[in-house]
């Protein structure tokens, strides 16, 4: 038997490792305005990779500056504090989750699907006048509780792989069915014992089912960016199944057909640059 | 999913006179160098070199009809594929549309 009571992700939720004390007060510090630009720059900083990745990123065509940023300070007096800090949050993030050990799964293609809809739902959050930052980094981990299944309970979750190539369903129905869970549920509980702002919350918890408040926000820029990833074909695996689409959450947000060709063609061409440099 | 397309982005040093801009050559303010449509000739190539733009889009002559049908209808399979299990929901559709109009050109 192979299902995964809540109680079990719970608790292995809290067994995992805890974020860098950086990035957890980065991400908890999207939602308040009192916090220190000097102080972020001073800490960011002193983490050289972290501080280099910023760096790197901040320098690419993603923002296409004219001149290079040089230091942290730099790059936020350029790109704004609220930019930086969801490059610095995404970076350290990944880098927490990077893998590493022996496992049938793959992270790569994991986190290049992350970084796509990352892209993508930070230009849907651009054109509908959304937060660009908010949908960046909730973009980046709306899968995250795949990652919680896929380390906590890997025999389980391979079996909900094995499970999904069968029959040729999505996941998270091949993860209902054979773990009596899904990755959106645990998600969910990730992001509160992580103390997400409640927005990133509900974009990880919601993205597969926006609710009626989520609409014309952030978690439905996320629920429409995960569709579009998936039929743009970013990911390039042959039995990829693009999700059902909110309809609700997809009139919120007012795209028109020029948006979404903008959407379209900035996701693209900013893809294979950012996976580069995150997942390096 | 890329597909061969119509036009191709070349290093200005592998550009010729003769070839075609595809799309307008924009300085790094946004304005137009040279606008779209324009033949190319080796002083133009020339002076795009000298203001200093590393690459342009021109028409790309290489396709035949037949590889550019042959690819289209590759295309608009692996998209169908992709969408194979909603192509039934209303929205989903419109997706289908969107994505279709811009792998295809049109």
């Amino acid at each position: 038997m192979s299902a995964i009571e809540l109680a079990d992700v719970v608790k292995n939720v809290r067994d995992l490792p805890a974020l860098p004390l950086i990035v957890s007060e980065l991400i908890s510090s999207f939602e308040r305005q009192d916090v220190s630009v000097g102080a972020l720059a001073d800490k960011v900083s002193q983490d050289q990779a972290l501080a280099a990745k910023t760096l790197r990123l901040a320098n690419s065509s993603f923002y296409g500056l004219q001149c290079k940023v040089k230091t942290i300070q730099q790059a936020i007096t350029v790109l704004g504090f609220d930019s930086v800090r969801a490059l610095v949050s995404a970076a350290g993030i990944i880098d927490n989750f990077a893998g590493g050990e022996q496992s049938a799964f793959d992270f790569k293609a994991f986190w290049r699907h992350a970084i796509g809809t990352a892209l993508c739902a930070k230009s849907i959050a651009r054109i509908a006048n959304l937060n660009q930052d908010y949908g960046f980094i909730s973009g980046l981990l709306h899968d995250i509780g795949i990652l919680v299944l896929v380390t906590r309970f890997p025999e389980q979750y391979q079996s909900a792989v094995a499970y999904r190539a069968e029959h040729d369903s999505y996941m998270l129905d091949a993860e209902k069915a054979v773990l009596g869970t899904d990755h959106a549920v645990v998600g969910r509980v990730l992001a509160e014992h992580w103390k997400f702002p409640p927005l990133i919350q509900r974009a990880i918890a919601n993205h597969h089912a926006p609710m009626q408040q989520d609409l014309g926000d952030v978690p439905s820029v996320v629920h429409v960016a995960n569709a579009i990833v998936h039929a743009m074909d970013l990911g390039g695996q042959d039995d990829d199944l693009v999700p059902p689409l909110s309809a609700g959450a997809w009139d919120s947000l007012r795209i028109d057909a020029q948006g979404i060709r903008r959407i379209f063609r900035e996701t693209e061409s900013e893809f294979e640059e950012t996976c580069q440099i995150f997942v390096a | 999913m890329h597909m061969i397309r119509k036009i191709k982005q070349l290093d200005l040093d592998d550009a010729e006179a003769g070839m075609v801009l595809s799309e307008d050559v924009l300085d790094g303010k946004g304005g137009v160098l040279l606008p779209a449509k324009t033949e190319l000739t080796d002083a133009l190539l020339t002076s795009l070199s000298r203001r200093g733009i590393d690459s342009v889009w021109v028409v790309n002559n290489d396709v035949s009809e037949e590889e550019l049908r042959e690819e289209r209808e590759r295309v608009q399979q692996r998209v169908e594929h992709l969408f194979r299990k909603c192509r039934n929901d209303r929205t989903c559709a419109v997706l289908l549309q969107h994505i279709s109009a811009y792998r295809l050109g049109e």
